[in-house]
Protein backbone atom coordinates (compact mmCIF):
# COMPACT_ATOMS: atom_id res chain seq x y z
CA UNK A 1 0.00 0.00 0.00
CA UNK A 2 2.95 2.27 0.60
CA UNK A 3 3.51 3.22 -2.99
CA UNK A 4 0.03 4.71 -3.15
CA UNK A 5 0.28 6.74 0.01
CA UNK A 6 0.84 10.09 -1.62
CA UNK A 7 -1.72 9.54 -4.33
CA UNK A 8 -4.54 7.86 -2.50
CA UNK A 9 -4.32 8.94 1.12
CA UNK A 10 -3.52 12.65 1.26
CA UNK A 11 -3.18 13.88 4.81
CA UNK A 12 -6.10 16.24 4.46
CA UNK A 13 -8.59 16.53 7.27
CA UNK A 14 -10.67 19.38 5.95
CA UNK A 15 -13.89 17.40 5.83
CA UNK A 16 -13.43 16.33 9.44
CA UNK A 17 -14.61 19.70 10.73
CA UNK A 18 -17.87 19.47 8.82
CA UNK A 19 -18.39 15.86 9.88
CA UNK A 20 -17.92 16.81 13.53
CA UNK A 21 -20.36 19.69 13.19
CA UNK A 22 -23.05 17.43 11.75
CA UNK A 23 -22.41 14.77 14.36
CA UNK A 24 -22.99 17.37 17.04
CA UNK A 25 -26.29 18.39 15.43
CA UNK A 26 -27.60 14.86 15.88
CA UNK A 27 -25.92 14.30 19.24
CA UNK A 28 -27.45 17.43 20.70
CA UNK A 29 -30.88 16.23 19.61
CA UNK A 30 -30.19 13.00 21.49
CA UNK A 31 -29.24 14.48 24.82
CA UNK A 32 -32.46 13.35 26.46
CA UNK A 33 -32.56 9.98 24.72
CA UNK A 34 -31.79 7.22 27.19
CA UNK A 35 -30.44 5.00 24.45
CA UNK A 36 -27.76 7.56 23.72
CA UNK A 37 -26.50 7.35 27.29
CA UNK A 38 -25.73 3.67 27.38
CA UNK A 39 -23.29 1.24 25.80
CA UNK A 40 -24.36 0.40 22.26
CA UNK A 41 -25.04 -3.19 21.32
CA UNK A 42 -22.59 -5.03 19.12
CA UNK A 43 -24.68 -4.76 15.99
CA UNK A 44 -26.32 -1.36 16.15
CA UNK A 45 -29.90 -1.44 15.01
CA UNK A 46 -30.27 -5.15 14.37
CA UNK A 47 -31.77 -6.01 17.76
CA UNK A 48 -34.50 -3.44 17.29
CA UNK A 49 -35.25 -4.63 13.75
CA UNK A 50 -35.44 -8.22 14.96
CA UNK A 51 -37.71 -7.46 17.88
CA UNK A 52 -40.08 -5.20 15.95
CA UNK A 53 -43.56 -6.75 15.68
CA UNK A 54 -45.68 -3.89 14.34
CA UNK A 55 -45.85 -5.07 10.75
CA UNK A 56 -48.46 -6.50 8.39
CA UNK A 57 -48.47 -9.80 6.60
CA UNK A 58 -50.72 -11.39 3.97
CA UNK A 59 -52.60 -13.60 6.39
CA UNK A 60 -53.48 -10.62 8.56
CA UNK A 61 -54.88 -8.62 5.67
CA UNK A 62 -58.62 -8.23 5.49
CA UNK A 63 -61.30 -6.92 3.25
CA UNK A 64 -60.11 -7.73 -0.24
CA UNK A 65 -59.38 -10.51 -2.62
CA UNK A 66 -55.73 -11.22 -3.19
CA UNK A 67 -53.91 -10.57 -6.41
CA UNK A 68 -53.25 -13.86 -8.10
CA UNK A 69 -50.26 -14.35 -10.33
CA UNK A 70 -51.49 -14.32 -13.89
CA UNK A 71 -54.26 -11.76 -13.43
CA UNK B 1 -46.35 -15.52 -16.99
CA UNK B 2 -46.40 -17.28 -13.64
CA UNK B 3 -49.85 -18.70 -14.24
CA UNK B 4 -49.03 -19.66 -17.84
CA UNK B 5 -46.00 -21.58 -16.63
CA UNK B 6 -48.04 -23.33 -13.96
CA UNK B 7 -50.74 -24.36 -16.44
CA UNK B 8 -48.26 -25.50 -19.08
CA UNK B 9 -49.51 -22.89 -21.54
CA UNK B 10 -45.98 -21.52 -21.78
CA UNK B 11 -42.65 -23.19 -21.24
CA UNK B 12 -39.70 -21.69 -19.46
CA UNK B 13 -37.68 -22.42 -22.57
CA UNK B 14 -39.99 -20.22 -24.68
CA UNK B 15 -39.99 -17.41 -22.12
CA UNK B 16 -36.26 -17.55 -21.49
CA UNK B 17 -35.50 -17.68 -25.21
CA UNK B 18 -37.67 -14.62 -25.83
CA UNK B 19 -35.88 -12.63 -23.15
CA UNK B 20 -32.48 -13.77 -24.37
CA UNK B 21 -33.38 -12.67 -27.90
CA UNK B 22 -34.39 -9.26 -26.61
CA UNK B 23 -31.25 -9.02 -24.51
CA UNK B 24 -29.01 -9.96 -27.43
CA UNK B 25 -30.64 -7.51 -29.80
CA UNK B 26 -31.07 -4.64 -27.33
CA UNK B 27 -27.90 -4.80 -25.30
CA UNK B 28 -25.62 -3.10 -27.83
CA UNK B 29 -27.75 0.00 -27.41
CA UNK B 30 -28.70 -0.12 -23.70
CA UNK B 31 -25.58 -1.90 -22.38
CA UNK B 32 -27.34 -3.15 -19.27
CA UNK B 33 -25.72 -6.60 -19.42
CA UNK B 34 -22.05 -7.17 -18.74
CA UNK B 35 -22.53 -10.77 -19.81
CA UNK B 36 -25.52 -12.54 -21.35
CA UNK B 37 -25.41 -16.19 -20.35
CA UNK B 38 -27.51 -17.82 -23.04
CA UNK B 39 -26.26 -21.41 -22.78
CA UNK B 40 -26.63 -21.78 -19.04
CA UNK B 41 -29.94 -19.89 -19.00
CA UNK B 42 -31.43 -22.19 -21.64
CA UNK B 43 -30.15 -25.23 -19.75
CA UNK B 44 -31.74 -23.88 -16.56
CA UNK B 45 -35.00 -23.33 -18.47
CA UNK B 46 -35.02 -26.91 -19.77
CA UNK B 47 -34.47 -28.22 -16.25
CA UNK B 48 -37.35 -26.06 -14.98
CA UNK B 49 -39.66 -27.37 -17.70
CA UNK B 50 -38.61 -30.93 -16.94
CA UNK B 51 -39.35 -30.44 -13.24
CA UNK B 52 -42.83 -29.17 -14.04
CA UNK B 53 -43.45 -32.00 -16.53
CA UNK B 54 -42.56 -34.56 -13.89
CA UNK B 55 -45.39 -33.16 -11.83
CA UNK B 56 -42.97 -32.23 -9.14
CA UNK B 57 -44.14 -29.55 -6.75
CA UNK B 58 -42.15 -26.50 -7.76
CA UNK B 59 -41.78 -22.92 -6.63
CA UNK B 60 -44.18 -20.52 -8.39
CA UNK B 61 -41.17 -18.74 -9.89
CA UNK B 62 -39.76 -21.98 -11.32
CA UNK B 63 -38.85 -21.22 -14.92
CA UNK B 64 -39.19 -17.43 -14.61
CA UNK B 65 -35.91 -15.91 -15.77
CA UNK B 66 -34.01 -13.34 -13.75
CA UNK B 67 -30.88 -11.24 -14.24
CA UNK B 68 -28.50 -10.23 -11.47
CA UNK B 69 -26.19 -7.34 -10.69
CA UNK B 70 -22.55 -8.33 -11.02
CA UNK B 71 -21.84 -8.36 -7.29
CA UNK B 72 -22.89 -11.91 -6.41
CA UNK B 73 -20.45 -14.77 -5.99
CA UNK B 74 -21.22 -17.60 -8.36
CA UNK B 75 -19.52 -20.92 -8.62
CA UNK B 76 -17.33 -20.98 -11.72
CA UNK B 77 -18.23 -17.46 -12.84
CA UNK B 78 -15.95 -14.59 -11.82
CA UNK B 79 -17.60 -11.58 -10.22
CA UNK B 80 -16.27 -8.17 -11.29
CA UNK B 81 -18.39 -5.68 -9.31
CA UNK B 82 -18.13 -3.63 -12.47
CA UNK B 83 -14.40 -3.11 -11.97
CA UNK B 84 -11.38 -3.79 -14.08
CA UNK B 85 -9.51 -4.67 -10.89
CA UNK B 86 -11.61 -7.67 -9.91
CA UNK B 87 -12.39 -11.00 -11.57
CA UNK B 88 -12.96 -13.18 -8.54
CA UNK B 89 -14.23 -16.75 -8.65
CA UNK B 90 -15.10 -17.62 -5.08
CA UNK B 91 -15.99 -21.21 -5.98
CA UNK B 92 -19.42 -20.95 -4.37
CA UNK B 93 -22.80 -19.33 -4.89
CA UNK B 94 -24.06 -16.41 -2.81
CA UNK B 95 -27.06 -17.35 -0.69
CA UNK B 96 -29.45 -15.42 -2.93
CA UNK B 97 -28.06 -17.13 -6.01
CA UNK B 98 -28.57 -20.48 -4.28
CA UNK B 99 -32.18 -19.54 -3.61
CA UNK B 100 -32.74 -18.55 -7.25
CA UNK B 101 -31.27 -21.86 -8.38
CA UNK B 102 -33.24 -23.90 -5.87
CA UNK B 103 -36.44 -22.28 -7.14
CA UNK B 104 -35.49 -23.17 -10.71
CA UNK B 105 -35.08 -19.62 -12.04
CA UNK B 106 -32.89 -19.35 -15.14
CA UNK B 107 -30.24 -16.65 -14.77
CA UNK B 108 -30.13 -14.60 -17.97
CA UNK B 109 -26.84 -12.92 -17.20
CA UNK B 110 -24.92 -10.45 -15.08
CA UNK B 111 -25.80 -6.78 -15.11
CA UNK B 112 -23.84 -3.58 -15.41
CA UNK B 113 -23.37 -1.23 -12.45
CA UNK B 114 -21.35 1.71 -11.23
CA UNK B 115 -17.91 0.36 -10.36
CA UNK B 116 -18.01 -1.36 -6.95
CA UNK B 117 -21.55 0.00 -6.60
CA UNK B 118 -19.91 3.29 -5.65
CA UNK B 119 -21.90 5.77 -7.70
CA UNK B 120 -25.31 6.70 -8.92
CA UNK B 121 -25.05 7.53 -12.60
CA UNK B 122 -24.84 4.25 -14.48
CA UNK B 123 -21.52 5.36 -15.96
CA UNK B 124 -18.87 2.65 -15.87
CA UNK B 125 -15.53 3.26 -17.51
CA UNK B 126 -14.68 -0.45 -17.71
CA UNK B 127 -17.94 -1.84 -19.10
CA UNK B 128 -19.40 1.30 -20.63
CA UNK B 129 -22.33 3.49 -19.82
CA UNK B 130 -25.68 1.82 -19.11
CA UNK B 131 -28.29 3.85 -20.97
CA UNK B 132 -31.80 4.67 -19.85
CA UNK B 133 -34.27 2.53 -21.83
CA UNK B 134 -36.97 5.21 -21.68
CA UNK B 135 -34.68 7.66 -23.52
CA UNK B 136 -30.99 6.97 -24.20
CA UNK B 137 -30.14 10.63 -23.72
CA UNK B 138 -30.84 10.46 -19.99
CA UNK B 139 -28.92 8.79 -17.17
CA UNK B 140 -30.07 5.37 -16.04
CA UNK B 141 -29.07 6.05 -12.44
CA UNK B 142 -27.11 3.66 -10.30
CA UNK B 143 -25.53 1.83 -8.91
CA UNK B 144 -27.97 -0.92 -9.98
CA UNK B 145 -28.14 0.63 -13.42
CA UNK B 146 -28.25 -2.61 -15.39
CA UNK B 147 -30.81 -4.10 -13.01
CA UNK B 148 -33.23 -1.25 -13.67
CA UNK B 149 -32.50 -0.81 -17.38
CA UNK B 150 -32.84 -4.53 -18.12
CA UNK B 151 -36.33 -4.64 -16.63
CA UNK B 152 -37.30 -1.32 -18.19
CA UNK B 153 -36.10 -2.48 -21.62
CA UNK B 154 -37.84 -5.85 -21.27
CA UNK B 155 -34.52 -7.65 -21.35
CA UNK B 156 -35.43 -9.36 -18.07
CA UNK B 157 -38.73 -9.72 -16.25
CA UNK B 158 -37.05 -9.56 -12.86
CA UNK B 159 -33.67 -8.51 -11.55
CA UNK B 160 -31.67 -8.26 -8.37
CA UNK B 161 -29.87 -5.14 -7.26
CA UNK B 162 -28.32 -3.77 -4.13
CA UNK B 163 -28.99 -0.55 -2.27
CA UNK B 164 -26.58 1.20 0.07
CA UNK B 165 -27.99 4.71 -0.31
CA UNK B 166 -30.54 4.58 -3.13
CA UNK B 167 -28.88 2.20 -5.57
CA UNK B 168 -32.00 0.14 -6.22
CA UNK B 169 -34.56 2.91 -5.90
CA UNK B 170 -32.99 5.71 -7.96
CA UNK B 171 -32.27 3.68 -11.11
CA UNK B 172 -35.64 1.94 -10.78
CA UNK B 173 -37.38 5.29 -10.61
CA UNK B 174 -35.36 6.83 -13.44
CA UNK B 175 -35.91 3.81 -15.71
CA UNK B 176 -39.63 3.59 -14.94
CA UNK B 177 -39.73 0.34 -12.97
CA UNK B 178 -40.46 -0.66 -9.39
CA UNK B 179 -37.62 -1.26 -6.93
CA UNK B 180 -37.75 -2.45 -3.34
CA UNK B 181 -35.09 -1.81 -0.73
CA UNK B 182 -35.96 -4.18 2.11
CA UNK B 183 -35.38 -3.75 5.81
CA UNK B 184 -31.70 -4.04 6.71
CA UNK B 185 -31.00 -7.72 7.35
CA UNK B 186 -33.99 -8.97 5.38
CA UNK B 187 -31.88 -10.58 2.63
CA UNK B 188 -28.59 -12.38 3.18
CA UNK B 189 -25.42 -10.69 1.97
CA UNK B 190 -23.41 -13.90 2.16
CA UNK B 191 -21.40 -14.04 -1.04
CA UNK B 192 -22.08 -10.43 -2.00
CA UNK B 193 -19.35 -7.88 -2.77
CA UNK B 194 -19.68 -5.22 -0.05
CA UNK B 195 -20.22 -1.52 -0.50
CA UNK B 196 -21.04 -0.70 3.13
CA UNK B 197 -21.85 -3.78 5.16
CA UNK B 198 -23.65 -1.86 7.89
CA UNK B 199 -26.24 -0.68 5.37
CA UNK B 200 -26.11 -2.84 2.21
CA UNK B 201 -29.45 -4.35 1.22
CA UNK B 202 -30.20 -6.79 -1.59
CA UNK B 203 -33.58 -6.33 -3.25
CA UNK B 204 -35.75 -6.94 -6.31
CA UNK B 205 -36.59 -4.77 -9.31
CA UNK B 206 -39.55 -5.60 -11.52
CA UNK B 207 -42.34 -4.18 -13.61
CA UNK B 208 -44.61 -3.88 -10.59
CA UNK B 209 -44.82 -4.24 -6.84
CA UNK B 210 -46.49 -7.67 -6.90
CA UNK B 211 -43.62 -9.08 -8.93
CA UNK B 212 -41.14 -7.56 -6.47
CA UNK B 213 -43.06 -9.26 -3.67
CA UNK B 214 -42.70 -12.68 -5.22
CA UNK B 215 -38.96 -12.34 -5.72
CA UNK B 216 -38.43 -10.83 -2.27
CA UNK B 217 -40.31 -13.71 -0.67
CA UNK B 218 -37.96 -16.14 -2.37
CA UNK B 219 -34.67 -14.46 -1.49
CA UNK B 220 -35.53 -13.16 1.99
CA UNK B 221 -35.02 -14.96 5.25
CA UNK B 222 -32.58 -16.00 7.89
CA UNK B 223 -29.23 -17.30 6.74
CA UNK B 224 -26.85 -19.05 9.09
CA UNK B 225 -23.98 -17.78 6.97
CA UNK B 226 -24.92 -14.11 7.50
CA UNK B 227 -25.39 -13.23 11.16
CA UNK B 228 -26.98 -9.90 10.22
CA UNK B 229 -30.06 -11.51 8.65
CA UNK B 230 -33.35 -10.98 10.45
CA UNK B 231 -34.74 -13.98 12.26
CA UNK B 232 -37.69 -15.92 10.93
CA UNK B 233 -39.36 -16.00 7.55
CA UNK B 234 -42.16 -13.62 6.52
CA UNK B 235 -44.56 -13.87 3.62
CA UNK B 236 -45.16 -11.03 1.18
CA UNK B 237 -47.70 -12.74 -1.09
CA UNK B 238 -50.46 -12.88 -2.04
CA UNK B 239 -50.69 -9.14 -2.48
CA UNK B 240 -54.23 -7.81 -2.02
CA UNK B 241 -55.84 -5.79 -4.81
CA UNK B 242 -56.94 -3.27 -2.22
CA UNK B 243 -54.74 -2.55 0.79
CA UNK B 244 -55.85 -2.85 4.36
CA UNK B 245 -57.96 0.29 4.89
CA UNK B 246 -56.55 0.80 8.35
CA UNK B 247 -53.20 1.76 6.83
CA UNK B 248 -52.23 5.37 7.45
CA UNK B 249 -49.97 7.18 5.02
CA UNK B 250 -47.92 10.06 6.36
CA UNK B 251 -47.12 13.18 4.34
CA UNK B 252 -44.76 16.01 5.24
CA UNK B 253 -46.16 19.14 3.56
CA UNK B 254 -42.91 21.07 3.94
CA UNK B 255 -41.17 18.80 1.43
CA UNK B 256 -43.08 20.30 -1.50
CA UNK B 257 -41.09 23.53 -1.16
CA UNK B 258 -37.81 21.70 -1.73
CA UNK B 259 -38.59 19.66 -4.84
CA UNK B 260 -39.44 20.19 -8.50
CA UNK B 261 -42.92 20.88 -9.78
CA UNK B 262 -43.46 17.46 -11.35
CA UNK B 263 -42.20 15.73 -8.21
CA UNK B 264 -44.81 17.62 -6.23
CA UNK B 265 -47.48 16.60 -8.73
CA UNK B 266 -46.45 12.96 -8.36
CA UNK B 267 -46.78 13.11 -4.57
CA UNK B 268 -50.21 14.75 -4.85
CA UNK B 269 -51.38 12.14 -7.34
CA UNK B 270 -50.42 9.22 -5.11
CA UNK B 271 -51.93 10.90 -2.07
CA UNK B 272 -55.19 11.47 -3.97
CA UNK B 273 -55.37 7.82 -5.03
CA UNK B 274 -54.83 6.63 -1.47
CA UNK B 275 -57.36 9.11 -0.15
CA UNK B 276 -59.93 7.88 -2.69
CA UNK B 277 -59.31 4.35 -1.45
CA UNK B 278 -60.33 5.43 2.00
CA UNK B 279 -56.85 5.23 3.49
CA UNK B 280 -55.95 7.62 6.27
CA UNK B 281 -53.68 10.47 5.20
CA UNK B 282 -51.90 11.89 8.22
CA UNK B 283 -49.58 14.83 8.60
CA UNK B 284 -46.10 13.97 9.72
CA UNK B 285 -42.91 15.92 10.23
CA UNK B 286 -39.63 14.46 9.10
CA UNK B 287 -36.47 15.32 10.99
CA UNK B 288 -33.87 17.43 9.22
CA UNK B 289 -32.51 15.00 6.65
CA UNK B 290 -29.12 16.51 5.90
CA UNK B 291 -27.46 15.47 9.19
CA UNK B 292 -28.81 11.93 8.77
CA UNK B 293 -27.58 11.84 5.19
CA UNK B 294 -24.16 12.97 6.38
CA UNK B 295 -24.07 10.27 9.06
CA UNK B 296 -24.85 7.83 6.28
CA UNK B 297 -21.95 9.23 4.31
CA UNK B 298 -19.55 8.82 7.21
CA UNK B 299 -20.40 5.12 7.43
CA UNK B 300 -20.45 4.45 3.70
CA UNK B 301 -17.17 6.24 3.06
CA UNK B 302 -15.28 4.57 5.90
CA UNK B 303 -16.53 1.07 5.17
CA UNK B 304 -16.05 1.60 1.44
CA UNK B 305 -12.48 2.72 1.97
CA UNK B 306 -11.75 -0.21 4.25
CA UNK B 307 -12.86 -2.69 1.59
CA UNK B 308 -11.51 -0.93 -1.46
CA UNK B 309 -8.11 0.33 -0.28
CA UNK B 310 -6.41 -3.10 -0.54
CA UNK B 311 -7.80 -3.46 -4.07
CA UNK B 312 -6.21 -0.17 -5.04
CA UNK B 313 -2.88 -1.54 -3.89
CA UNK B 314 -3.16 -4.67 -5.98
CA UNK B 315 -4.92 -3.25 -9.02
CA UNK B 316 -4.81 0.50 -8.58
CA UNK B 317 -4.36 1.34 -12.22
CA UNK B 318 -7.52 -0.61 -13.08
CA UNK B 319 -9.72 1.31 -10.67
CA UNK B 320 -11.50 4.45 -11.86
CA UNK B 321 -10.84 7.85 -10.39
CA UNK B 322 -14.33 7.94 -8.89
CA UNK B 323 -13.55 4.85 -6.79
CA UNK B 324 -10.18 6.26 -5.78
CA UNK B 325 -12.07 9.35 -4.66
CA UNK B 326 -14.28 7.17 -2.43
CA UNK B 327 -11.20 5.71 -0.75
CA UNK B 328 -9.61 9.11 -0.25
CA UNK B 329 -12.75 10.46 1.37
CA UNK B 330 -12.98 7.50 3.71
CA UNK B 331 -9.45 7.99 4.92
CA UNK B 332 -10.17 11.63 5.69
CA UNK B 333 -12.76 10.72 8.32
CA UNK B 334 -11.59 10.01 11.85
CA UNK B 335 -12.23 6.70 13.56
CA UNK B 336 -14.09 8.56 16.31
CA UNK B 337 -16.48 10.09 13.78
CA UNK B 338 -17.12 6.69 12.21
CA UNK B 339 -17.87 5.10 15.57
CA UNK B 340 -20.08 8.02 16.56
CA UNK B 341 -22.06 7.63 13.34
CA UNK B 342 -22.61 3.95 14.11
CA UNK B 343 -23.46 4.63 17.75
CA UNK B 344 -26.00 7.31 16.86
CA UNK B 345 -27.84 4.95 14.57
CA UNK B 346 -30.02 3.19 17.14
CA UNK B 347 -31.19 6.28 19.05
CA UNK B 348 -31.82 8.05 15.74
CA UNK B 349 -33.90 5.15 14.48
CA UNK B 350 -35.90 5.03 17.71
CA UNK B 351 -36.57 8.76 17.50
CA UNK B 352 -37.63 8.46 13.85
CA UNK B 353 -40.03 5.62 14.65
CA UNK B 354 -41.52 7.56 17.55
CA UNK B 355 -41.84 10.88 15.76
CA UNK B 356 -42.02 10.58 11.97
CA UNK B 357 -43.65 7.13 11.96
CA UNK B 358 -45.45 7.51 15.26
CA UNK B 359 -48.91 7.92 13.74
CA UNK B 360 -48.29 6.53 10.24
CA UNK B 361 -47.66 3.10 8.77
CA UNK B 362 -45.82 4.50 5.78
CA UNK B 363 -44.47 7.88 4.68
CA UNK B 364 -44.90 9.14 1.13
CA UNK B 365 -41.67 10.74 -0.12
CA UNK B 366 -40.22 11.98 -3.37
CA UNK B 367 -37.66 9.65 -4.86
CA UNK B 368 -35.51 12.41 -6.24
CA UNK B 369 -35.95 16.18 -5.90
CA UNK B 370 -35.48 16.81 -9.63
CA UNK B 371 -36.24 15.39 -13.06
CA UNK B 372 -34.15 12.54 -14.47
CA UNK B 373 -30.81 14.14 -15.46
CA UNK B 374 -29.57 14.12 -19.03
CA UNK B 375 -26.59 11.95 -19.89
CA UNK B 376 -24.34 14.97 -20.51
CA UNK B 377 -24.70 16.28 -16.96
CA UNK B 378 -21.43 17.96 -16.07
CA UNK B 379 -21.19 17.32 -12.31
CA UNK B 380 -21.87 13.65 -11.64
CA UNK B 381 -20.63 13.66 -8.03
CA UNK B 382 -22.66 16.72 -7.11
CA UNK B 383 -25.62 15.35 -8.97
CA UNK B 384 -25.71 12.14 -6.96
CA UNK B 385 -25.44 13.95 -3.64
CA UNK B 386 -28.53 15.96 -4.53
CA UNK B 387 -30.41 13.09 -6.17
CA UNK B 388 -29.92 10.89 -3.10
CA UNK B 389 -31.27 13.46 -0.64
CA UNK B 390 -34.37 11.35 0.04
CA UNK B 391 -32.71 7.94 -0.19
CA UNK B 392 -29.48 7.92 1.83
CA UNK B 393 -30.95 8.50 5.28
CA UNK B 394 -33.23 5.49 4.78
CA UNK B 395 -30.24 3.14 4.68
CA UNK B 396 -28.81 4.77 7.78
CA UNK B 397 -32.08 3.96 9.56
CA UNK B 398 -32.32 0.47 8.05
CA UNK B 399 -35.96 0.92 7.06
CA UNK B 400 -37.75 -0.62 4.05
CA UNK B 401 -38.74 1.54 1.08
CA UNK B 402 -40.37 0.92 -2.27
CA UNK B 403 -39.93 3.23 -5.29
CA UNK B 404 -42.33 3.28 -8.23
CA UNK B 405 -43.10 5.54 -11.21
CA UNK B 406 -46.13 7.79 -11.11
CA UNK B 407 -46.09 10.20 -14.06
CA UNK B 408 -43.76 11.82 -16.55
CA UNK B 409 -41.70 15.00 -16.53
CA UNK B 410 -41.61 17.48 -19.39
CA UNK B 411 -39.04 15.32 -21.17
CA UNK B 412 -41.28 12.27 -21.00
CA UNK B 413 -39.10 10.67 -18.36
CA UNK B 414 -40.57 8.92 -15.32
CA UNK B 415 -41.23 10.77 -12.10
CA UNK B 416 -41.23 8.36 -9.19
CA UNK B 417 -42.03 8.39 -5.50
CA UNK B 418 -41.07 6.32 -2.48
CA UNK B 419 -43.03 4.79 0.35
CA UNK B 420 -40.98 4.39 3.52
CA UNK B 421 -42.20 1.92 6.13
CA UNK B 422 -41.61 0.50 9.57
CA UNK B 423 -39.11 -2.29 10.23
CA UNK B 424 -40.08 -5.60 8.60
CA UNK B 425 -43.21 -4.01 7.12
CA UNK B 426 -42.40 -4.48 3.45
CA UNK B 427 -45.82 -6.02 2.97
CA UNK B 428 -47.58 -2.76 3.79
CA UNK B 429 -45.42 -0.92 1.26
CA UNK B 430 -45.97 -3.58 -1.40
CA UNK B 431 -49.73 -3.48 -0.79
CA UNK B 432 -49.83 0.31 -1.13
CA UNK B 433 -47.66 0.44 -4.26
CA UNK B 434 -49.62 -2.41 -5.83
CA UNK B 435 -52.89 -0.63 -5.11
CA UNK B 436 -51.63 2.54 -6.77
CA UNK B 437 -50.36 0.59 -9.78
CA UNK B 438 -53.71 -1.15 -10.21
CA UNK B 439 -55.63 2.11 -10.14
CA UNK B 440 -53.17 4.21 -12.11
CA UNK B 441 -50.85 1.98 -14.09
CA UNK B 442 -50.69 4.53 -16.90
CA UNK B 443 -46.94 4.86 -17.05
CA UNK B 444 -46.41 1.30 -18.17
CA UNK B 445 -49.49 1.15 -20.38
CA UNK B 446 -48.50 4.29 -22.27
CA UNK B 447 -44.98 3.14 -22.77
CA UNK B 448 -45.92 -0.44 -23.54
CA UNK B 449 -42.86 -1.86 -21.87
CA UNK B 450 -41.59 -2.97 -18.48
CA UNK B 451 -42.53 -6.55 -17.90
CA UNK B 452 -44.74 -7.83 -15.16
CA UNK B 453 -44.61 -11.49 -14.30
CA UNK B 454 -48.22 -11.15 -13.22
CA UNK B 455 -49.19 -10.47 -16.83
CA UNK B 456 -49.72 -13.24 -19.33
CA UNK B 457 -47.48 -13.96 -22.27
CA UNK B 458 -43.90 -13.27 -23.22
CA UNK B 459 -42.40 -10.06 -24.56
CA UNK B 460 -42.57 -9.55 -28.30
CA UNK B 461 -39.17 -9.72 -29.95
Amino acid sequence: MGRHNVDIFPQRKTSGVEVQRLLRVVESAMEDNRHFHQCPGPDGILDLLNEWTDYRSPVESTGSAPTSPGD
Amino acid sequence: MVRALASGELSSLAITSAYLDLAQSGNPEINCYIRIESDSALADAKRADAARRRGKEVHPLCGVPVAIKDIFHRRGIPVSAGSGALAFDSGHDATVVQRLRQAGMPILGTLNLDEFAAGGSGINEHFGRCRNPVDRHFLSGGSSSGSAAAVGAQMAPLSLGSDAGGSIRLPAGWCGVTGLKPTYGRVSRYGVIPRTWSMDCIGPLAGDAASCAMLLELIAGEDGRDSSTLQGKQRFTPVPDVPDRSLRVGVDRSIAETIGKRQGVALSRVEAVFRDMGLGIVETVLPELEPLNQLHQVVVKCEGAAYLAPLLSSGGNKVSESVRHVVREGYEISAAAFLSALRLRLPTLRAFLDDALGNADAILLPLCPDDVPSSDHHDILGLFARSARFTRFVNYLGLPTIAFPVCRDDNGMPVSVQLLGKPRDEFALISLANAFERVSGRFRDDRGSSASISQPGVPAS
